[in-house]
This record gives structure tokens, C-alpha cells and sequence, in this order.
């Protein structure tokens, strides 16, 4: 699955959850802007699709995905990362989406 | 001014040519074919006459037995025999003690028996205790599990991130264990699992280590089995062997020097003339058949093949208006069958002669001797290298002379060919190679 399909079905189930999703938002994590395959401003909901041919792993590298962790942990966003390196096919990552979205309502943002 | 053919008369004598040839090879054919199914039957008589004169040579490996072999054939090393067979039994007779010694070999019924052997019973007891586990090691395997409880899944130590996809693989790997396992969380499993988990590390363990004393068991008793047999063989092995060292030997010598021994026992004597003769036979037979049915086979196909060529050649309408003087024409398309005829009958003749030979008494055990005189009187075997190379060396021989009331072989050997298939009445000796074209 590529970024495009990935990122494609992920629409999909983050817009039937009621967010408004914008594709490739830039966001500042920690002294870093990365770009966000899908993110709703207001609600500081979104998602990544980490692939290769996108050139993601070097945008999200670790120190820029602790800060990013570090920022979910402390309740100011919540975006969900997939690598296309877990071998995801559209019924798992549709599930995956669903759940993810599910605890974030039990999450709410400060 | 002579004659001269034109190529309706090449073409039709060409095809009269081309039967005939392919009949010869028809002949040629069977001839092979018969060949190589008496040749396996005289295999076998050379082989019987070769144990038979081991037998007589050596009846027994006794000290007796063994000196007289010596003094019939001079084959001194057989004398070393004994000692050779004496240091064998020692050694095996060693090992056999040495494992009935050997409590593992020794107490095998006890330890390894299948129902009521202490190791099998143990190996059986453990097997239970390791089936009870299995319910609950199957329900747990899963590719995920040892993910699970390496991340500490369902205890309060898991940190994966909910944002990540491995924290909703883990959460379905979980409830499916879960479900198979009929439990209410993840973490009632853990412990189960882990308690089941070593238990039948232990007992693998265990299954493990006793398995490889049964098979060490086992081992020693196809060691001892081993050599139990090669005991109970061991006499009867050297003297297979002697005999057949003894024969090669015999056959092999100085002929000069073993007929003088050989002199003392003139059965013996027979016998291996018997041995020799078989085996010259099957030689010679060889030879006449690579000679007069092999190559006689090739040079047809090589005459037949120009022959297709050039009817090939005046088929065409350019040499339509073809001559041929009569003088190469009548040459080359001579009825060949007479010839062909008389090839098969001197092959014929001379294989039955050589087949059906038995008067192995009429032999010598010296080295000018040459079977192939005796059982043809002399015909022409230049073609089979021996033969060659002992008139070359020593002259022919007609070792017929003189005892005309013994010989007919010839004659007897022309009646029965005249029962095989291949037609042929007349005999003459011939030492040219036949040319078929």
C-alpha cells in the first residue's frame, strides 16, 4: 500500500468520524516542522503515513517522533503513525483507524 | 560396342540392391540380439566354473586345506590367511565381550523394552505429563505472543502509545489468546501460560536426555549385532575370498610352473581348464560378434547410404538420360546374396563351434596353449587380439590331429545351425573382412 492509498483510506475514516481533515499540514514539533499527511486543526486530530518513497524517515526521524510522542502524552494533539513497513492491507488499517479514533474520544485534548 | 545401362535399369537394380542389404541388417539385427542373450547365460557358467574351482582348490580353511591349496597353485600368501582370520575374531570376539560387558548393552532388555523398560516407561510417563500442557501451549501460539509478553501486554508496565499500530496488533493478538484460552484478560493468561511454558521446557528437557541414552542404547546393540554376524561369517568370508584370490591366481601365472602343480590332481586340473575355456569363450564370441556382426552392420549402412544417394541423384530430371557401362554396372549390382550367405554361415558355423565346445579334457595348462585352436582347429581368429598375438607368437595349432575319432565339432556344430534362424547352407573359412558393398 502506498502513501497515497494509505493516506487515502485514512481520510476516509477519520471524515466519517466527523474531523475535518487537510492533507499535508505543516506543524511545529519541538524545533522542527514537519508535514502531516492528514491533521484537523481545530479538533488537533491527525494522522501519518510514514513511507519510503515520500521521504518521511527523515522528516520523522527519533528525535523529531519523541517530541512528538511527548507532545500526544501531554494531551496537546493525538495523530496516529503508520509505517508502510507493517505490512498494513485496507481492512486492518480501516479497523486500526476506527479504534485509534475511538480512544481518542476517551482522550480529551487540554 | 558393349552395352550400356540407362537409369530406369540403375533405378531398378538399385532397389533389388537395397532389399537385400536390408535384409542383411535384418540378419545382423537378430544376430545381436542373440548374441548378448547366450553371452549372459555363458556369464553365468564362467562364474560357476570360477566357484566350483575355488571349492575344489580350497573345500575348508584348515591348516591342511590351506597347505594343499599352496602346493596345487604356488599362491604362497594364503598362507597368511590364518593369521589374518585369527587376528579377526580377536578383535571382533574383543568388541563382543566389551559390549556384553557394557551395562547399556547388557541390561538393554531392562532398560529399553518397549512396554515395561525403565527407560520407555519414563519416556511414556513424561510424554502424559507434556500432553497435558499441549491444550494450553496451542491456545498460546501465536505469532504474537512473546511480543506481548516481552511488552508486558495486560500488566501495568505496557508503554506502547495507543497512536501506534503495534498497540491494536497487540489488543487483537491479546483478545484472541484470550478467547482460545476461555479467560477474562490477557493477564490471567500470563501466568498459566508461563507455568505451562517451563513445565514443558523441563520435560523436553528431560524427553530429550532419555532419548539420547536409548539411542546410545541402540547403537551398541547394532555394534554387537554387527559383530556377532561378522563372527558366525567370519570362516566362511576368508574362504570365499581365498577361493577367489586362489583362481585369479591360477589363471593369471605362470602356466609353466603351475601345470607341474597342478599335475598332482588332474580334477582339479580339469577344472581349471574348465574356468579358462568359459572365459576364453566368452572372449572369443565377443570378438566374432564385434567382427562379423558389428562391423558387417556398419559397412552395410555406409553402402545403403550411398546408395540412397544416388538414387537420389538419377531421380533427378537432369540425369534423366543417364548411361552406366555395363562392365561397372554388373560389378556393383551383382546379386549379393550368395555372399551375404556365406558370411552368415562361417559366422554361424564358427559361433556354434565355439558355443557348444565342452571337451574341456582336451586342454593344456601350458603357457602355448591357445583355447581357440583347440575348439576351431586352426580357423582364422586374427581379428580377436589373444588369438592374434598367439599366432603371432606360437604358430596355429590343430590340436584335432591325430584324434579324428574324438573330433566332430565342426560337423556337429554345422548341423546346428542349420535350426536357427538365419538361413544358410554352405561353410568356408574366410580371413578377410567382408565387404558388403
Amino acid at each position: 500500500m502506498d502513501e497515497r492509498e494509505g493516506s487515502r483510506l485514512l481520510t476516509e475514516e477519520f471524515v466519517r468520524a466527523g474531523y475535518d481533515v487537510q492533507a499535508d499540514v505543516a506543524m511545529t514539533v519541538g524545533s522542527a516542522t514537519i508535514h502531516l499527511d492528514g491533521w484537523d486543526a481545530n479538533k488537533r486530530v491527525g494522522f501519518e503515513f510514514v513511507t519510503d518513497e515520500a521521504g518521511d524517515r527523515a522528516e520523522f526521524d527519533a528525535t523529531v517522533l519523541n517530541e512528538l510522542e511527548a507532545m500526544i502524552g501531554r494531551g496537546e494533539c493525538h495523530v496516529l503513525l503508520v509505517d508502510e513497513h507493517e505490512g498494513l492491507a485496507e481492512p486492518e488499517l480501516r479497523r486500526v483507524a476506527q479504534r485509534f479514533l475511538a480512544e481518542v474520544a476517551k482522550r480529551p485534548l487540554r | 560396342m558393349s552395352r550400356t545401362y540407362n537409369v530406369r535399369e540403375f533405378l531398378q537394380a538399385a532397389g533389388a540392391q537395397r532389399q537385400e542389404m536390408t535384409r542383411a541388417l535384418s540378419t545382423a539385427e537378430h544376430a545381436r540380439r542373440r548374441h548378448y542373450a547366450e553371452r549372459g547365460g555363458l556369464e553365468q557358467s564362467a562364474q560357476q566354473a570360477d566357484i566350483d574351482l575355488g571349492r575344489a582348490l580350497l573345500p575348508d580353511v584348515s591348516s591342511a586345506a590351506v597347505e594343499r591349496a599352496v602346493t596345487l597353485t604356488g599362491y604362497t600368501p594364503l598362507r597368511d590367511m590364518s593369521g589374518t582370520l585369527e587376528a579377526e575374531r580377536a578383535q571382533l570376539s574383543a568388541t563382543v565381550a566389551r559390549l556384553e560387558a557394557d551395562p547399556r548393552f547388557r541390561d538393554r532388555e531392562l532398560l529399553r523394552h518397549p512396554r515395561t523398560g525403565t527407560l520407555s516407561t519414563q519416556i511414556a510417563q513424561l510424554q502424559d505429563m507434556r500432553a497435558t500442557l499441549t491444550p494450553t501451549l496451542e491456545a498460546c501460539d501465536h505469532s504474537r505472543m512473546a511480543t506481548l509478553l516481552e511488552n508486558g501486554y495486560g500488566t501495568p508496565d505496557y508503554r506502547v502509545g495507543f497512536w501506534r499500530l503495534s498497540y491494536y496488533r497487540d489488543w487483537e493478538a491479546a483478545d484472541e489468546i484470550v478467547a482460545r484460552m476461555k479467560k477474562a484478560s490477557f493477564a490471567e493468561v500470563i501466568p498459566e501460560f508461563t507455568r505451562a511454558r517451563d513445565a514443558a521446557g523441563e520435560l523436553e528437557s528431560e524427553l530429550s536426555r532419555l532419548a539420547s541414552e536409548v539411542q546410545a542404547g541402540e547403537a551398541l546393540e547394532q555394534e554387537h549385532r554387527a559383530a556377532s554376524e561378522g563372527l558366525a561369517s567370519l570362516e566362511s568370508r576368508y574362504l570365499e575370498h581365498a577361493q577367489r584370490l586362489l583362481v585369479k591366481h591360477l589363471l593369471e601365472a605362470d602356466k609353466t610352473r603351475t601345470g607341474a602343480l597342478l599335475d598332482r590332481e588332474p580334477n582339479v586340473r580339469l577344472l581349471a581348464l574348465k574356468s579358462q575355456a568359459t572365459r576364453s569363450k566368452l572372449e572369443y564370441l565377443d570378438g566374432l560378434h564385434k567382427e562379423k556382426v558389428e562391423t558387417f552392420a556398419a559397412q552395410t549402412k555406409v553402402a545403403l547410404d550411398k546408395l540412397d544417394r544416388d538414387v537420389a541423384k538419377y531421380q533427378r530430371p537432369k540425369n534423366a538420360y543417364a548411361q552406366f557401362p555395363s562392365e561397372s554396372f554388373e560389378r556393383r549390382f551383382r546379386d549379393p546374396r550368395e555372399r551375404y550367405q556365406k558370411h552368415w554361415d562361417r559366422y554361424n558355423t564358427t559361433y556354434q563351434t565355439i558355443y557348444v565346445y565342452e571337451d574341456y579334457d582336451r586342454g593344456r595348462w601350458v603357457s602355448d596353449f591357445l583355447w581357440w585352436d583347440a575348439m576351431t582347429h586352426g580357423m582364422d581368429g586374427g581379428y580377436i587380439p589373444s588369438v592374434h598375438y598367439h599366432h603371432d607368437h606360437y604358430g596355429t595349432t590343430d590340436y584335432s590331429s591325430g584324434r579324428d575319432d574324438r573330433d566332430d565339432d565342426l560337423a556337429e556344430a554345422a548341423a546346428a545351425t542349420a535350426t536357427l534362424e538365419v538361413e544358410h547352407s554352405a561353410t568356408e573359412s574366410a580371413s578377410s573382412t567382408f565387404d558388403p558393398s
